[in-house]
């Protein structure tokens, strides 16, 4: 079998097998449902990842290869001068259209410069060519940015898109990228190659993600944003849009280069066609659920209820929020005890705060952090499921929770309302499965936990709601069956 | 060269001519203060020796001193180099809580790293009776701990001490080997020798009343000899390339072999000795350039970028840091070179009134023609050092090594007529080939500030 090329290449970003996470699990239950299919899996990596592996690899993985990003080989010293010349000045040209109006056509021709040609880093990264063109650049587009700010920027994203181009994708029967970004630029290099299908899945819309990253990245110091009187509009280019531009662009070629692209609600669709996505090429497969494994867990009463935030120890799960809506729930003078579940490792910083916020807020005896838990003991115990996150997109606690009928409260991101309220047209309309409330508002969080703490009959009702609606959208049956006749259609279709 | 900059500038800023004067004056000590002190007590003690004891034991006095000089400052430099550099950093981070430690552990390596070769030598090689063994090679040791202990000279503010210690040093070398001569040659050595300790001493002292931090971590600089391997390659070479043609010399034609075996070539030592001498003026000048306008223009370059200054203003500070170089190195140039050339033109009067041997004149010449080509050489090497340009200084400092050794056995082979021009020739390429180099670094200066020098960084 090995000597076969493998059914589908998986080109994935800093995830599987290497991170425990909502993505990294989605991956390794995919391949193992679809267990005819074998599976090449490529993982980008950033720069100096140390990776270990976190899940028991399938036996329908035939590899698991590493590629780092902005690692090039260092290529030949010199280029004879004519020749680099031209190199740089059609380089310069094409990748600042690329950035304002990416085309497959002109990635392609960013790829034919530079490959075969024995090029890495000495010319693309150190010559003096390549410092003329950050400059040239620079000069055009931003001359009043910080330059160092601008340098290290167009270092770490050109050193990305080079090490994309510079390395080879495995030939395989189809290609699926799990999200766009890199794994996306790798997905239309795949597609210029190779002309095999291609589709992507993507869970959070990446774009949207690295606006908030970029958003939260201090370090790029924009003073227009700190200068109140600046008008929006007349802003200048910054090194900020600079990166965005180059995802916007990733994705979009992403889009270009798939057959289809898949994602989980309704709401991602219109981002995705803000960054390009024809809307013909768009279907939405929700995550499911083993159903028959959580309708059957055994529920514990507690004499004292217990609300679960289940999740990373990390800024975008929102733990912080949680706390305060912890200590808003004590103020009320309700019975409760509160755990937050998850891997507390991540972001060792963030996670001190977490305990010093704790210790402020008084709330030691309510709150504790247990580390990660085995799921079917989770959803044994807890009676109400708190999300606070900043952004999800579908989270599957939610689903795993509503299958064994355990109501949650959750922030207005990705697929929670989906989840919790159904869909604006379905048909028969269940009802309220729990309860959305706004991005960080801690108050209306606790507010709405407390409404079901004391509401036994409310809470019963939600319960019945959201078991009824996973059973019958979320299961992973319907899921995988989507899948398989994507998969069957696009390999069948090409051989 | 951090820590003295400040206390520099200070001075200079004092616009009155006193206050300038004062900082050349410190720059010359700091610079050339050890050396020429070295250089001045071995001439006075022979002097005054002359009349005390026999010309046989002086001669072996003198030849322990030169060989004790010049091997210890090679064999220390690589360690030398990378302690400056790691204390730099430490004073750039505020944290010196390891210098003391530090001390420790360099001087201990410099102890180790020398026993075999020098314990071998005086142990075995040479034939003298054994207090005479014992003291050169005590007399090495101490040699080596000063050169060790003076790279904390920068760091530390007190100056005065540093003058105190080398002043009372000397005397008491004098004062010492003067009654010591009554005793001979060992008399002598030991004398200098409570001289040399008395140096040793008082700046360990003050050392450790400025830096009261405990002995830890005596070998946490060693990894910096993997991450500069390159610096601690250069110090050496450039150390060698200063003495490897004195050392071929003590083979040449001229050349003696003494009973104790030790080589040697007297006029040729003090031909090149006295031309250092003339490096000394411009050094200190130079010193004083690179401390405060130099390293203010500097400052402003990096202080510039890290503060978000745009590409125009980036160009602005480095064409303002051209200026800056341009009119300094024009009046080094000069200076040195008008120095030399009077020198050189006056030096059968000079000769005459010290009454030194009319041989060593052509030498002479050349040597401090050579030694203006040097000294170009080391300031071009500094000026790379300051952007971490380690390569072109090392590639620099093997073009010197390897000419000198070269052009010197040529000219050993060509005969009296042709001694000391090696070393200049040697030193003209070396300088041809720097000068060279550091236009195109210079020229292109924002690309290596950025690109060259994070090579490493880049991740590629």
């Amino acid at each position: 079998m090995s000597n076969q090329e493998p059914d589908c290449c998986l080109l994935l970003e800093g995830t599987y097998p290497y991170v425990f996470g909502g993505v990294s699990t989605w991956i390794h239950n995919f391949i193992l449902a679809q267990p005819e299919r074998t599976f090449y899996v490529l993982t980008l990596l950033a720069p100096g990842f140390k990776t270990k592996v976190r899940y028991e690899l399938p036996k329908n993985v035939v590899k698991v290869q590493n590629m780092y990003l902005q690692h090039l080989p260092r290529g030949r010293m010199h280029l004879p001068t004519r020749q680099r010349q031209e190199l740089f000045a059609a380089l310069e040209e094409n990748l600042i259209s690329f950035i304002e109006e990416p085309q497959l056509t002109t990635f392609d021709k960013i790829q034919q410069l530079i490959v075969n040609k024995n090029l890495g880093s000495n010319v693309l990264m150190a010559s003096l060519e390549a410092w003329d063109m950050i400059c040239n650049v620079y000069n055009k587009k931003l001359p009043h940015e910080p330059f160092a700010d601008w340098f290290w920027s167009w270092q770490g994203l050109m050193g990305g898109l080079y090490s994309i181009l510079l390395n080879e994708v495995p030939l395989a029967k189809m290609y699926h990228a799990t999200c766009t970004g890199y794994a996306g630029a790798m997905l239309a290099k795949a597609h210029l190659c190779y002309k095999r299908p291609c589709i992507v899945t993507e869970h959070g819309i990446y774009t949207n993600e690295r606006r908030m990253e970029i958003a939260a990245a201090e370090w790029l110091t924009d003073h227009k944003a700190q200068d109140l009187t600046a008008s929006i509009q007349k802003t200048e280019y910054s090194v900020r849009r600079f990166w965005l531009d180059i995802f916007a662009s990733y994705s979009n070629i992403c889009y270009q280069a798939s057959d289809k692209i898949i994602t989980l609600f309704d709401a991602n669709k219109e981002l995705q066609m803000i960054d390009g996505a024809e809307e013909q090429k768009i279907d939405i497969i929700p995550n499911g659920i083993d159903i028959a494994k959580y309708s059957k867990i055994k529920h514990t009463t507690n004499e004292v209820p217990l609300i679960a935030l289940v999740g990373r120890a990390v800024q975008i799960k929102g733990i912080k929020i949680f706390l305060k809506a912890v200590s808003r729930i004590k103020d009320a003078n309700i019975k409760f005890r509160a755990e937050i579940i998850g891997p507390t490792d991540e972001d060792e910083e963030y996670f001190q705060e977490c305990l010093e916020l704790i210790d402020f807020l008084g709330i030691k005896e309510h709150v504790t952090f247990t580390g990660k838990q085995e799921l079917t003991h989770i959803l044994s115990k807890v009676d109400v499921l708190a999300l606070a996150s900043l952004s999800e997109a579908q989270p599957l606690i939610l689903l795993e929770g509503g299958a064994s009928g355990i109501v949650a409260v959750a922030t207005d991101v990705g697929a929670c309302r989906e989840i919790l309220y159904g869909t604006q047209d379905e048909e028969p309309a269940l009802g309220q499965g729990g309860f959305v409330c706004a991005v960080t508002n801690y108050a209306e969080l606790a507010d709405s936990i407390i409404k079901l703490l004391k509401d036994k009959e409310l809470y019963a009702r939600c319960s019945a709601v959201i078991k009824k609606r996973v059973e019958k959208y979320y299961s992973s049956d319907l899921q995988n069956a989507r899948y398989k006749d994507i998969y069957d259609q696009l390999i069948e279709g090409s051989s | 060269m951090a820590g003295i900059g400040f206390k520099l500038r200070e001075l200079v800023r004092q616009d009155n001519l006193m206050g300038t004067i004062g900082a050349y004056a410190y720059g010359m000590l700091i610079v050339g203060g050890p050396w020429l002190l070295t250089i001045l007590a071995i001439s006075l003690i022979i002097l005054f020796g002359d009349k005390l004891t026999a010309v046989d034991d002086l001669i072996n006095f003198r030849v322990i001193l030169i060989y004790n000089f010049s091997f210890s400052l090679v064999l220390s430099s690589p360690v030398v180099i990378i302690l400056t550099r790691f204390l730099a950093d430490s004073i750039f981070e505020r944290d010196v809580s390891l210098a003391i430690g530090l001390l420790v552990g360099s001087l201990m390596l410099v102890f180790l790293s020398t026993l075999p070769l020098v314990g071998w030598f005086y142990f075995y090689y040479v034939n003298l009776p054994i207090s005479f063994r014992i003291l050169a090679f005590f007399n090495f040791m101490l040699l080596a701990s000063i050169w060790v202990i003076m790279t904390y000279v920068s760091a530390i503010k007190n100056f005065k001490v540093v003058v105190m210690s080398f002043f009372l040093g000397i005397f008491c070398s004098l004062f010492f080997a003067i009654i010591g001569s009554i005793y001979g040659t060992p008399g002598i050595l030991f004398g200098f020798s409570i001289g040399s300790a008395v140096i040793v001493a008082f700046l360990l002292l003050s050392l450790f009343l400025d830096f009261p931090y405990p002995i830890k971590q005596p070998f946490a600089f060693l990894h910096y000899f993997k991450e500069y391997w390159m610096l601690a390659v250069s110090g050496f070479l450039f150390n060698l390339g200063s003495f490897v043609d004195k050392w071929m010399m003590w083979f040449s034609e001229y050349g003696m072999k003494l009973d104790s075996n030790f080589y040697i070539y007297h006029d040729y030592d003090s031909a090149s000795f006295m031309a250092y001498l003339t490096m000394l003026p411009v050094l200190s000048i130079f010193t004083v350039i690179v401390e405060t306008s130099f390293f203010e223009g500097y400052q402003k370059l990096f202080a510039n970028i890290r503060y978000n200054a745009n590409l125009d203003e980036i160009y602005d500070n480095y064409s303002d840091l051209i200026d800056v170089f341009r009119v300094n190195a024009r009046n080094v140039v000069i200076l040195q070179l008008a120095l030399a050339l009077i020198v050189v033109l006056l030096s059968p009067r000079i000769y005459d009134s010290f009454g030194i041997n009319y041989l060593q004149l052509g030498m002479f010449r050349f040597c401090v023609l050579g030694v203006a080509m040097q000294t170009f050489v080391l300031f071009l090497n500094i000026m790379f050092y300051y952007f971490s340009a380690y390569k072109v200084v090392m590639y620099t400092n093997i073009i010197f090594v390897v000419t000198n050794i070269i052009f010197t056995s040529i000219c050993i082979h060509l005969g009296f007529n042709y001694y000391g021009i090696g070393y200049f020739i040697s030193t003209l390429i070396t300088f041809i080939f720097s000068s060279i180099s550091f236009f195109y670094y210079f020229a292109k200066l924002p690309y290596n500030v950025f690109v060259t020098r994070n090579r490493s960084t880049l991740l590629i």
